[in-house]
């Protein structure tokens, strides 16, 4: 699969993890909504366009902050990496 | 929700307050005045303005020179509008003030307006600050005052988490601290050693500051951060006060040398981000030229141009980023181009299950004076149209017409203009050359591209790549056939659904727009104007049969993350950004061309660092060789 074709599929999910969530998610939602973003631009910035590369590199940007977050936050953000990868996968 | 290790700013509580027996606010959260009962005016002269000798220094200006004051506690405004009050009255007329505040917890307009009414001799300036007071939402928001010679950047939030941040990008660019805010005794959170710290490394080497407290403990910690304190008597029944300066200001230094080179700064693009651009300089008393190949002759030269907020359900960069440039843009396009603004209202339809998902989250999230959630009844009441779906309703955005705007910024531009295509872009020194088309040269200190897509090919021979993204936009104008009585006549907000259709001017209505990536064609397609009358009346099955008039093509230049490229190049010193608007230029560029500005001249930016940072040019290449 493309990148961007695996972006526009999974980016929804963003959305809908709002929605039904509580405060928690909405953080979570917002905290990685802006990784995903920079990483598919930063992926497009050194050509990559194989979708394999999204969520290595997601997780990654994501470790390297990891220390930000309170563990409590932390388990939401990798919930929500798991739903996305989900979602890629379905 | 508290989250004080996130990077991303929270939803703020506005201040809890009451007004007592003399009408003075008292905060129920802390339990103290906002400002002295006896005479909260004399109090704020006698402490923040006489102990940081500001009168004087301020007479001591040179022309065009900016004075930066830094302050805990917006509070009421009080010591803000009077400081100002006594700007205008000491300064040079050319002198420029730039007051940046700290404040958790916003008092409401409401409660800022009855606060500062009773100090009717200020009364012009509280309603100057009425009308710009942002919304109860944490971040940075500036606001221009005085038709440019002020500026407040109001930063919501807690102190203790963005002035840390905030002091990065401010290091030496504050002249006077005012340590306010409630009491030691009734708000210990905030006078803590880091807000001391803060202070110094935002200070410039000879920066003063005054306190109203005498405290030991904030003695000592503003000893520990490096300034001299001295006790002074206090105001009214207050025995004591505190008053010093950086401890640096001791030694022997140079005047902070004036950062600008005498070789004028180059504005590359007459477009609204060019444009911008030459006016934020202009302001700042930067000698700017433009070159251009035309004007607004890509995405700007739209018949009319919508000025929203992109939102977020979520805190994410880009919606806390478009908060803050829409707050921005909603203030300054009345102040240059008043006629041409009709910021009446824009709904954004709930065209399918995820839009109305994220709508509805938006709504909940945001204050009501920026978002409402609105049924189709209530937009068809809105509208006068037969509007089928649910949406959001945006009170405070509308749309321009961008011709009457650049118009009135080329107007207001007094540097010189070259109608030419810039074709090479070389280092020359510490200096730039730029090579235009008629075989002429210009040397420049600094050079700003604004010329969208176009940037590409300028900057591709210094081996730097951007990723910008050309997208093709048709947009259609159209006539109602029976304007009159299809309601679209009466119609004054904009409806955004996966296009948009502008309300009538001069009877014509824009009916927005295709979308092509990778297309920089710009030959008219009837093809894209079906496309757009068709996605429209999905919408509005209902509308009055529509007549093209005629249709405009251009280029967008988007970007992967969909925010602009705005800053310092770093790989090329003296080269900045302002690229990759996207279909939000309007929106985006009046408060990209302040943070430009901003990094040019060395003063406190207009967006705290987690957000320029998110714009800065270099995000691209952060994970490169890893």
């Amino acid at each position: 699969m493309q990148l961007q074709q695996l972006v526009d599929k999974v980016e929804p999910l963003f959305d809908e993890a709002v929605v039904d969530g509580d405060d928690d998610e909405l953080f979570a939602s917002g905290y990685l909504r802006g990784h995903f973003d920079l990483v598919v631009a930063q992926l497009e910035m050194a050509g990559e366009s194989d979708a394999e590369k999204l969520f290595p590199a997601l997780q990654a940007a994501v470790s390297q902050t990891r220390h930000e977050l309170t563990p409590a936050d932390q388990a939401h953000i990798d919930n929500l990496i798991q739903r996305l990868q989900a979602r890629a996968a379905a | 929700m508290a989250k004080p290790a996130s990077p991303i700013v929270d939803n703020l509580q506005a201040a809890a307050v009451h007004f007592n027996e003399q009408g003075v606010p008292v905060s129920d959260t802390f339990d103290d005045i906002y400002y002295s009962n006896d005479d909260g005016l004399a109090e704020s002269s006698y402490v923040f303005v006489q102990h940081n000798g500001l009168i004087e220094r301020w007479q001591n200006l040179r022309a065009e020179e900016c004075f930066v004051i830094a302050e805990s506690g917006f509070g009421s405004g009080l010591n803000f509008i009077n400081a100002w009050a006594q700007f205008e009255q000491h300064a040079p007329a050319s002198a420029r003030l730039h007051f940046v505040s700290f404040e958790k917890y916003p008092l409401t307009v409401d409660a800022l307006r009855q606060a500062l009414s009773r100090f009717t001799q200020l009364a012009q300036y509280s309603q100057q600050l009425v009308a710009v007071y942002p919304l109860p939402v944490a971040g940075l928001f500036r606001c221009r005052l005085a038709q440019g010679r002020v500026t407040l950047d109001l930063i919501f939030g807690d102190l203790l988490h963005t002035l840390p941040r905030w002091q990065q990008q401010a290091k030496a660019s504050v002249d006077a601290w005012f340590l306010d805010g409630f009491a030691p005794a009734k708000n210990p959170d905030m006078w803590q050693s880091s807000l001391y710290q803060g202070m110094a490394v935002s200070a410039k080497p000879d920066a003063s500051f005054a306190t109203f407290t005498a405290v030991g403990a904030v003695k000592r910690g503003l000893q520990a951060a490096g300034f001299q304190v001295e006790k002074v008597p206090g105001y009214g029944r207050k025995r004591e006060m505190l008053r010093g300066q950086l401890s640096s200001a001791d030694k022997p230094q140079q005047k902070a040398s004036n950062p600008r080179t005498p070789a004028p700064v180059a504005v590359i693009g007459a477009g609204i981000a060019g444009l911008n651009t030459c006016y934020a300089l202009q302001q700042r008393g930067i000698e700017t030229i433009l070159i251009s190949t035309a004007v607004a002759d890509g995405g700007s030269g739209n018949r009319q141009g919508a000025v929203y907020p992109q939102l977020h359900a979520e805190a994410t960069p880009l919606s806390d980023f478009y908060h803050a440039a829409f707050h921005y843009a909603q203030h300054w396009y009345p102040q240059v181009a008043a006629d041409h603004c009709h910021f009446d209202g824009l709904l954004q339809l709930a065209f399918n299950p995820q839009r109305e998902r994220r709508y509805r989250a938006v709504a909940a999230r945001c204050p009501a004076a920026l978002a409402i959630w609105q049924t189709a009844a209530q937009l068809r009441q809105q509208t006068g149209l037969a509007i089928q779906q649910d949406g959001l309703y945006l009170a405070g955005a509308g749309w321009l017409t961008p011709a009457a705007l650049l118009s009135s910024l080329l107007a207001r531009f007094r540097g010189q203009h070259y109608q030419q295509t810039v074709t090479q872009l070389q280092p020359c020194g510490s200096d730039w050359r730029l090579s235009l088309a008629n075989g002429s040269d210009i040397v420049a200190s600094q050079v700003v591209l604004a010329n969208a897509h176009a940037a590409t090919e300028l900057l591709q021979p210094l081996a730097i790549e951007l990723p910008l993204r050309p997208v093709r936009g048709q947009v259609t104008l159209v006539r109602a056939s029976s304007e009159a009585t299809s309601g679209l006549a009466d119609n004054a907000k904009v409806i955004c659904h996966k296009g948009y259709l502008t309300p009538a001017w001069q009877g014509v209505h824009c009916v927005g727009a295709s979308f092509v990536r990778g297309d920089t064609d710009v030959s008219i397609r009837a093809s894209e104007d079906q496309q757009n009358i068709d996605s429209l009346r999905e919408q509005l099955p209902d509308i009055a049969a529509l007549e093209v008039v005629s249709s405009r093509a251009a280029v967008r230049c988007s970007t992967p993350d969909h925010l602009p490229i705005v800053g310092a190049l770093t790989a090329a010193p003296g080269l900045f950004t302002l690229l990759g608007l996207g279909s939000h230029g309007l929106t985006a560029a009046p408060l990209c061309a302040e943070l430009v500005a901003a990094a040019l001249c060395g003063e406190p930016a207009p967006l705290l660092p987690q957000l320029s940072e998110r714009l800065a040019p270099q995000r691209f290449a952060a994970k490169r060789g890893e």
